[in-house]
């Protein structure tokens, strides 16, 4: 048998409004942490979004839909959970009054989702517009004077604007030092790309760090070379360069295999004959001269044996995984006949002393540009430690996005500008937005054509400096705080040749909520940012400079209380990729009719195929 | 057939995790907001702190843990081993048990400091009515003072270690072990330990030719990766001896072991040392342990036992022939081969166990041994120097004398009965490890309470000097920054606090800012020894109003051996943690608890 319940706004919304209110208490860097505890007993200290969503097992339907779009979302981005679940509350809330106001009116039922639905629309055709033409040149524009002394601090500013909202403010400045000091030692070669630093480092973050427990998080620190989780069954000295073994199965697994199928006996030379196999077979590997032999699993003993006899150092039980990244990153060699054993060369290896165990230390020759180094995460507690990790990753999750997109804009505007004159895009846009103006104030865009070459430039990826001075006047990041959702406000208050301004003005209210509640405990200061912000906007339409270089940073919602405080920025692709999920979640969540409880399993194939479909849930 | 399986295993696992989520129905969390609002919560920290407080120093009591129906009673006052014993009902004392015996077990010592230091903080921030962010931000920026400082040249409570005299490391194992009463040693006892501790920690270090500073200490912080030229700590192994005085403890280079039946007339017949000996890391025991997987086929007439027991005498064969006079085994040995062996007159020892295995190795240059199969390579066999039988009670001991560098020593720990012994073991073992520190800073802190009411009286004076400054640094305003760093001062006090719990509450003299204990005062010097003399010091109750000032250096520093030292890197980062983990606990707001 199975049970229906119709789903009015009223339930998405209490159920919605109940995810708020967990979430809240963790937004932005002053807020909390939650402290979690495990089904094993096990502690776990987060401020992860997601996680936290996640750990609540939440039983109601709507709730559970809410945590799927959340986590699609999160997966692209690593960034914004939390700001998710405030704006989908406030959108919900939006939809919900001015579908009361309708409802006096016309008495029309479907207006939620109609209202929904527009949203969606306005989402696919004019949020792009908006966010292209009004908050990116801007967001360039707060930073564009101000280019020197600031652009070499973006790594920082971006890393320590992901950093401040995820762990405690204790540990937030370790870690994002930390974070940037394994980034720039990754690409120190000269004329290496970010791109390829950040893509590796984002797919293999999980193999390179190492974690101990017990000494304060400002021991952390960076080490060179990769660090494998193991101690040296056996441990022979050497210097320089070393030949190396890989192999991934126990050396006698081919006798084994052969035992199973021959049946072995005993005769009075079978002893030996087991023995003479082996034999054999580490003496060609003698042959080989390596010095290291690294295995994925448990050797025998008497390959140990051999390997002391002979000052081989053996490291057995590496993860796997490991010894994969180490193969490609030395472009380890393949043996003939033998699938699971390669040679390759370390330039050193040793024993690192951490915490109370000891580990290996393997040098790895640097890998193209890239330079192997290993993060090494002290803290007091495992949770911490876990925190950490889950913050590190998804740090370069968030770079990762934010570098493809500013390279996909790039390329759609080499595309597009290509054939375009040397003045720059900047330029078209801003007339765009009916913002008069003459070309007798050109000392406007003295900040830009740089960042015009580099757009325009023919290799996609420049180096480090060039990447990052572009992504900065490309508007590709903007001060973290509530600069995106201010602007955002006010672009889509003020564009008239965009879309039905009432669903337009339900938009700019709700994105104004993540800001308010950021801000919650200083009200007034959130309203000066806003009137700055504002009379700035003004500034700049009437054509004016900021006539003080720095004064672009200036316009920083910051983390401290008083506004002082190292500058925090974000990507505004996030941004931008937020507010579009959140809208497609009320579609969806708005979409839903009836919600059937069923007692037989819901596969997984049979639902979500269309948005318009009723949902089933179990 | 290898690849089918790792294809088939995932799904497996899918429809297993499948089925599994279908019959049972997680249950949903348990939920807290903003849990440091519970007053219950508040009780439970103050218990703990209470708990932690009355254990610490020389004069702090024992717990006694014991399960209400029965068994084992556990007599302790050391961090790590009660907070080990003890649940928790809340997981935020959790937590701070957790880091205090994760700091206990890299650091060895100042777990009671970390526990103690930490509730006070968070207890503090909340009476004081502090927030979260505004706490965090004084706490970290008084820490990052307190590290400066003691890491200044003109740091008050800090003394210099001179590895020329052994006197300081005797006083800083003296202050370890005397630390706690359940040892019960009395002073000519304490010296002795303290002595054989110092001892044993001086046979551990390598006599490389490079100074010992180069060495790598095992347990400290993690940048000490051993480049060629640097060397391993020997290792110390420690025989606990019930029910002789404490007086009979004694350091032995080499190894001592414990043998049950032991042939003392062999050692007479043996030749002049040094003396062959061969290692074996396998089972001599003569059977198949090391094939399961191999089908057997056993031909008619043939008797397996009997094709390895040969083997093994073959193996025993050779082993006379190459004169070998010492034969150890990790595991067992067939008794057949122990005697034939010993009625050829060698030394046969078994059931070594792994984690003597590899010193000794190291010790006498022997390659361990793992094949019976084949011969022994001659270079497989290493020297002993020497052995040499001790008789203490009813035991035998036999040691294992080194032949070059020792790598390996030994200290027979005795005491009267076997909860004093146990406590003393840790203790000894928390004293070596806090010499091994010393190795890489080679600095110790004053003890008894002073480093404390010096810190707490120069942090007070600085931050009111400049605490305008402060206050632009923290964003906040003046009196919060006041208001932080008298709740840090006083969580330092309260730590000074907790030497003494009978009436008359500790001094602090005003110039000097060392700890004197009020009924001694009459007596010549301050808590730890280093100031003489109280005449014309104006002293006050600690945790009384006063006005700030900078603590005077003392002329000249008289390291006496009744000083009292505490070790310099344990207590640093056991501040560090403390208020890495207060600031931690502030921070939280919620508290989801999966219940399933």
């Amino acid at each position: 048998m199975c049970e229906a319940e119709s789903v009015s706004l009223q339930a998405s919304l209490s159920v919605v409004g109940a995810l708020e209110c967990v979430v809240r208490r963790c937004l932005g860097p002053d807020g909390g942490s939650v402290l979690f505890t495990k089904d094993t007993g096990e502690i776990l200290i987060t401020r992860h979004g997601q996680r936290i969503l996640t750990t609540l097992h939440l039983d109601h339907p709507v709730g559970r839909m809410v945590l799927e779009c959340v986590c699609a979302h999160n997966r692209v981005t690593a960034d914004g959970s939390k700001s998710f679940i405030l704006l989908l509350a406030a959108l919900l809330r939006g939809i919900h009054d001015s579908a009361i106001r309708c409802h006096k009116v016309s008495r029309s039922p479907a207006t939620p989702r109609k209202l929904a639905n527009q949203l969606l629309a306005l989402c696919w055709k004019v949020l792009d517009d908006i966010v292209a033409h009004d908050v990116v040149p801007h967001a360039s524009l707060l930073f564009g004077a101000s280019a020197d002394g600031l652009d070499c601090d973006v790594l920082p500013a971006l890393v320590r604007g992901y950093v401040a909202g995820r762990v405690g403010n204790a540990q937030a400045e370790v870690l994002t030092s930390l974070l940037c000091e394994l980034y720039c030692k990754f690409s120190q070669e000269k004329g290496s790309s970010t791109a390829e630093a950040i893509t590796f480092l984002h797919s293999s973050f999980s193999l390179l760090y190492a974690k101990v427990s017990g000494l304060p998080f400002g021991s952390s620190q960076v080490v060179e070379g990769l660090v494998v989780a193991r101690d040296w069954s056996v441990w022979r000295e050497a210097d320089g360069p070393v030949k190396t073994l890989v192999v991934w199965e126990s050396l006698d697994k081919p006798l084994i295999a052969m035992g199973e199928s021959v049946s072995i006996c005993f005769q009075q030379d079978w002893l030996l004959r087991f023995e003479n196999l082996m034999e054999e077979k580490l003496s060609k590997l003698q042959s080989l001269q390596v010095s290291v032999v690294l295995s994925g699993v448990k050797q025998p003993e008497c390959v140990l044996e051999w390997a002391r006899l002979n000052d081989v150092s053996v490291l057995e039980c590496c993860d796997s995984e490991q010894l994969d990244l180490l193969c490609e990153l030395t472009a380890a060699e393949m043996l003939p006949m033998q699938p699971l054993v390669r040679i390759t060369t370390l330039t050193s290896y040793s024993r690192l002393q951490l915490g109370g165990c000891r580990y290996a230390l393997l040098g790895v020759p640097p890998h193209g540009s890239l330079k192997t180094h290993t993060l090494v995460f002290c803290a007091p507690t495992p949770g911490q430690l876990e925190q950490a990790v889950c913050v590190s990753q998804g740090v370069f999750t968030m770079l990762q996005h934010m570098c493809r997109s500013v390279f996909r804009t790039r390329e759609q505007s080499n595309d597009t500008h290509s054939l375009s004159d040397s003045h720059n895009t900047h330029q078209r846009e801003i007339e765009r937005d009916g913002v008069s103006r003459t070309h007798d104030q050109p000392h406007m865009f003295t900040p830009l054509p740089d960042s015009s070459q580099s757009f325009q430039s023919e290799q996609p990826r420049g180096s480090i400096k060039d990447v990052w001075d572009s992504i900065l006047h490309s508007g590709g990041v903007i001060p973290v705080g509530g600069a995106f959702e201010l602007l955002l406000h006010h672009s889509l208050l003020h564009c008239s040749n965009h879309g039905n301004s009432e669903i337009r003005r339900l938009l700019a209210e709700a994105v104004l909520s993540v800001p308010r509640s950021l801000h919650s405990h200083r009200p007034r200061y959130f309203l000066q940012q806003h009137a700055l912000l504002m009379s700035k906007l003004q500034l700049l339409k009437q054509g004016h400079t900021l006539s003080d270089p720095r004064s672009g940073s200036d316009l920083r919602f910051d983390l401290g209380p008083a506004g002082s405080g190292p500058l925090c920025v974000e990507p505004i692709c996030s941004k931008h990729q937020l507010v579009a999920s959140v809208l497609q979640c009320v579609n969806r969540l708005l979409c839903v009719g009836t919600i059937i409880l069923t007692q037989t399993p819901v596969h997984r194939s049979l639902r979500g195929t269309s948005e318009d479909s009723e949902e089933e849930d179990m | 057939m290898l690849s089918v399986n790792s294809a088939t295993l995932p799904t497996d696992r899918q429809t297993a995790v499948a089925v599994m989520s279908r019959v049972c129905k997680k249950a949903a969390s348990r939920c807290t907001d903003d849990p440091l609002a519970v007053p219950e919560l508040w009780q439970k920290f103050a218990v703990l702190r209470l708990m932690l407080s009355s254990c610490y120093g020389p004069g702090g009591r024992f717990k006694q843990i014991h399960n209400n129906v029965g068994g084992h009673v556990l007599t302790t006052s050391t961090s790590s081993v009660l907070l080990r014993a003890l649940t928790f009902s809340e997981d935020l004392l959790k937590l701070v048990a957790g880091a205090v015996i994760n700091h206990a077990a890299r650091l060895g010592d100042c777990g009671l400091f970390t526990g103690i230091v930490c509730i006070n903080l968070v207890q503090n921030a909340r009476g004081m009515n502090l927030s979260a962010a505004l706490a965090t931000r004084v706490y970290r920026h008084l820490l990052a003072e307190c590290r400066r400082y003691l890491r200044s040249e003109s740091c008050g409570c800090r003394v210099e270690v001179d590895f020329s005299n052994v006197q300081t490391l005797i006083t800083l194992a003296r202050t370890v072990i005397s630390s706690k009463r359940v040892c019960m040693l009395t002073p000519e006892e304490l010296q002795h330990i303290s002595s054989v501790t110092v001892q044993a920690f001086l046979l551990s270090v390598p006599s490389a030719p490079s100074d010992p500073s180069h060495s790598s200490a095992p347990s400290g912080p993690s940048e000490s990766s051993e480049s060629p030229g640097r060397r391993c700590f020997g290792r110390t192994v420690t025989i606990p001896l019930e029910g002789l005085p404490v007086g009979d403890s004694a350091v032995f280079p080499g190894l001592l072991l414990d043998l049950p039946v032991l042939q003392s007339g062999d050692l007479q017949r043996l030749g002049p040392a040094p003396y062959k000996i061969a290692l074996f890391n396998m089972s001599l025991s003569g059977d198949l342990s090391d094939m399961e997987d191999a089908a057997l086929e056993i031909h008619a007439g043939l008797n397996p036992d009997q094709v390895l027991l040969d083997q093994l005498l073959k193996l025993g064969e050779q082993v006379v022939r190459d004169g070998v006079v010492l034969f150890v085994c990790q595991r067992v040995i067939h008794p057949v081969l122990q005697q034939y062996l010993r009625e050829r007159g060698l030394v046969v020892i078994e059931r070594l166990g792994a984690a003597l295995v590899e010193p000794l190795a190291q010790m006498t240059g022997t390659t361990m041994i793992s094949s019976i199969y084949s011969p022994i390579p001659a270079q497989a066999y290493g020297l002993v120097g020497g052995l040499r039988l001790h008789h203490r009670a009813s035991k035998e001991l036999l040691q294992l004398l080194p032949s070059g560098d020792p790598a390996l020593s030994t200290v027979l720990l005795c005491h009267r009965n076997q909860t004093m012994l146990e406590e003393l073991k840790v203790m000894c073992e928390r004293a070596e490890h806090v010499l091994r520190l010393t190795l890489k800073e080679p600095y110790a802190l004053l003890g008894g309470g002073c480093t404390e009411t010096l810190l707490s009286a120069y942090i007070r004076y600085t931050t009111e000097s400049r605490a305008a400054e402060v206050a632009v640094d923290l964003s906040c305003s003046l009196s919060e920054v006041l208001l932080g760093t008298e709740s840090f001062c006083r969580a330092l006090l309260s730590v000074a606090g907790s030497l003494e719990r009978e009436d008359p509450p500790l001094l602090m003299d005003l110039t000097f800012a060392h700890c004197w204990n009020s009924r001694t005062s009459d007596q010549l010097c301050c808590s730890c020894g280093l100031i003489m003399n109280s005449s014309g010091l104006e002293q006050n109750p600690i945790n009384t109003e006063h006005q700030a000032f900078l603590p005077e250096l003392p002329q000249k520093l008289d390291l006496h051996p009744t000083l009292l030292l505490d070790s310099f890197s344990a207590k640093i980062s056991a501040l560090s943690v403390a208020v890495e983990v207060a600031c931690l606990l502030l921070d939280v707001k919620y508290t989801i608890k999966d219940v399933n």
